[in-house]
């Protein structure tokens, strides 16, 4: 039974309330990987932390992924040929600290893609070696770290 | 589980909609064709669990060290500007926030 229907007031720890509509509702028929179990997810973005977002699971708000689109990352970047269509295929990719705390990684080798026209989503992984699951991301030089 | 044996050529039908052949056997290594339809994932085992653990690692990442971070990260403008329904937020009061 998958009852399309947001829940009116979502509390999300350390985010703040979200009211979501069905248009805010995206569902994921696979879950995301090793979360198999939450099959819904809404974007919250707050205006301070943009371009971050967060994919956050509906029915357990505390589970929530740092997200971007990858293309802030690698302007390049580019799904495989069957989610080609921009219109339809949106790719965020998941934000991490690496084991060294001062770098950020992205997860460009298993995007989750969503499909904006049927509002689902699945996270992909990428086939071949072109991206990597830890993609470090640029840090700006501090002239005063010692 | 299951335990089958097939030689080389031969196939393993999976519901009716996934195939899997096994092409060679050389020296240990064996190799495998799967045909399956696109909505089923086909993924090397450890593959699968890395990105598991990645997940999980995203999400123990504590919000105020990413950012952070994030504040020193070279990021590229999006030209083309990408809509994506994302619900507003309001923020928690400090005091309701444990």
């Amino acid at each position: 039974m998958t009852v399309q229907r947001a829940p009116r007031l979502l509390r999300i720890p350390r985010i703040g309330t979200v009211r979501p509509t069905r248009r805010h509702l995206f569902y994921f028929p696979a879950g995301l990987i090793g979360f198999e179990h939450l099959k819904r997810y809404i974007i919250v973005s707050i205006p301070q932390q943009e371009p971050l977002r967060w994919l956050v699971a509906v029915d357990e708000p505390t589970i929530g992924f740092p997200v971007m689109l990858p293309w802030h990352i690698v302007p390049s970047y580019e799904l495989p040929p069957e989610f080609n269509d921009p219109t339809t295929y949106v790719p965020l990719v998941i934000i991490t600290l690496a084991s060294d705390p001062t770098q950020l990684v992205a997860n460009l080798k298993a995007p989750v893609v969503l499909n904006l026209k049927e509002q689902t989503g699945q996270q992909l992984i990428v086939p071949g070696d072109r991206y990597s699951a830890t993609h470090p991301i640029v840090q700006v030089q501090q002239a005063s770290q010692g | 589980m299951l335990v089958i044996t097939r030689k080389p050529g031969e196939e393993i039908a999976i519901d009716g909609v996934v195939t899997i052949r096994i092409l060679s056997v050389d020296r240990g290594n064996v190799r495998i064709g799967i045909e399956a339809p696109r909505t089923v994932a086909v993924y090397r085992r450890e593959l699968y669990h890395r990105v598991e653990q990645l997940n999980h690692q995203a999400l123990m990442t504590a919000a105020p060290s990413l950012l952070k971070v994030l504040r020193r990260a070279r990021l590229y403008a999006v030209p083309h500007l990408v809509e994506l329904p994302s619900a507003p937020v309001q923020p928690n009061p400090p005091e309701a926030d444990e």
